[in-house]
């Protein structure tokens, strides 16, 4: 890190790699896709890259990168919001717009109908997809908070901080947006709630 | 709150270990709590089954880092929140030119929003979700680290558009191409800019203007004053979208003209300088 912070590029280059899948998760979960996965991680790596000397270590690494990382992901949704989509699977795929995309969704648009033995690759796909549309469903409050605990494995405290918000707000969006996200999941027709306005 | 935001509420924190030990036991005698717990144990699992990053991309992402690392500039984006205030501050005591050209790129986004919100259907709630998530976090971006976001803010890739009318015939209010991203060369953007939805949608448009054309790419400065980039810089050019992006570690505005040679991108940079003049045609 510290190296990194001396302008030592194989020692960023190092950095980056150890980090790069926990980054991945996170931004592939907040986006809901691979493609804006990509481009959410890229800004984020480039940001991390060129802020690296000035970061100050009053917070760990880990959190001021989880927190460009969740960031930039906001940034590409916002983007992705500003784009018309030709369909509800359009460059935000499954996880965009919300649309009610399911695996039997897929199958009654010929996706992967037809009987044939199951790629491997293929195989989990039409779960993740529900995933990731139910997920799309949350509020992004909720989204980031129940991502950052759930699959990134971080306490409140370091949520708080990434977030910004206070430790009682975190807890409470994560139990608000993991009990949405199981009602979604288990009846994706369900309407999810909408964060108040005040923590 | 409800008896099943109670019982959601109880479940979670016992997920998390973090009810005290009373609570939690009282918690595990409720079959209705148990039950709940359960139900978001199985959500958290299946947000957890992730397939694994794909590795060729990761190289290509790690060495464009790297680039970025290797040019980046002697003034990178604050990350403190003093600095920020610092930088708030600088920007405040900028030429008043530029609180014009803000006031007038507001507006055109205004007008850009209105026309983007009547040409989606559905989505609702995703464009709730996003538009409190901008609220959630401009109010609580005063935190100590550097973020997507603020580096946005620190950046000076907003194109100065305030001179745009007096300058070149604006046929209507650019479409707002917004942040388009990192590339690596110029003509990477370009590609991206042809192929851009929104940009599809202005070129759509009926094209009536027949003018006369920018010249070749030029470096010199342009829009010291807040003008339009010196190419541009005619009477028969009509403006018709105007966006922001990353051009080799380097932001640039991008400003997209109808000109009498056809449609074309232009990238200047955070000095005014034309980097690239290119057609899109």
């Amino acid at each position: 890190m510290a190296a990194a912070q001396d302008g030592d590029r194989s020692a960023l280059d190092s950095l980056l790699r150890r980090h790069y899948d926990r980054w991945w998760r996170l931004s592939r979960r907040l986006t809901g896709n691979d493609a804006d996965a990509q481009d959410a991680l890229q800004e984020a790596l480039i940001l991390i890259a060129r802020n690296i000397g000035r970061f100050d270590g009053r917070s760990a690494f880990t959190t001021w990168s989880y927190r460009v990382v969740s960031n930039a992901c906001l940034d590409e949704l916002r983007r992705r919001a500003r784009r018309p989509q030709l369909d509800g699977w359009g460059p935000g795929g499954p996880g965009d717009a919300g649309a009610p995309a399911t695996s039997s969704h897929l199958v009654a648009d010929g996706g992967f109908a037809g009987g044939a033995a199951i790629d491997p690759r293929v195989e989990g796909l039409g779960d993740r997809i529900e995933v990731d549309a139910a997920l799309a469903r949350l509020p992004y409050e909720f989204r980031v908070a129940v991502v950052l605990r759930d699959l990134c494995d971080l306490d409140y405290a370091e949520i708080a901080r990434i977030l910004d918000i206070p430790p009682g707000t975190v807890r409470s969006r994560i139990a608000r947006g993991r009990g949405q996200l199981a009602d979604l999941l288990g009846n994706p027709a369900a309407e999810p709630d909408r964060p108040t306005t005040s923590p | 709150m409800t008896y099943d935001d109670d019982r959601t509420e109880l479940a979670s924190a016992l997920l998390d270990g973090t009810l005290p030990e009373e609570a939690a036991a009282a918690a595990r005698r409720d079959p209705a709590v148990m039950a709940r717990l359960a139900q978001l144990e199985q959500a958290r699992d299946r947000v957890r089954d992730l397939p694994p990053a794909p590795i060729e991309a990761r190289d290509a992402m790690l060495a464009a880092a790297l680039d970025a690392f290797d040019t980046a500039p002697a003034e990178s984006p604050v990350s403190d929140l003093d600095a920020r205030r610092r930088a708030r501050g600088q920007r405040g005591q900028a030429p008043r030119w530029l609180g014009a050209a803000a006031a007038v790129a507001l507006v055109l986004a205004g007008v850009g929003v209105v026309a983007i919100l009547g040409q989606r259907s559905g989505d609702q709630d995703n464009q709730a979700s996003l538009s409190a998530a901008d609220e959630a976090t401009e109010a609580g971006g005063s935190g100590d680290d550097t973020s997507a976001s603020a580096d946005a803010e620190a950046g000076a890739a907003a194109p100065e558009v305030q001179d745009a009318p007096t300058t070149a015939a604006t046929r209507a209010a650019p479409a707002q191409l917004g942040e388009l991203g990192s590339f690596a060369t110029a003509t990477d953007l370009v590609a991206r800019v042809r192929d851009d939805p929104l940009l599809y949608q202005a070129l759509s448009e009926e094209a009536d203007t027949a003018l006369s054309g920018p010249g070749a790419a030029t470096t010199q400065a342009a829009c010291a004053s807040g003008d339009l980039p010196s190419v541009l810089q005619d009477q028969a050019n009509a403006v018709v979208a105007l966006g922001s992006a990353t051009v080799d570690g380097k932001a640039v505005s991008v400003w997209v003209a109808d000109t009498p040679s056809g449609r074309r991108v232009v990238l200047v940079d955070s000095d005014c300088r034309t980097v690239a003049n290119r057609s899109l045609e």
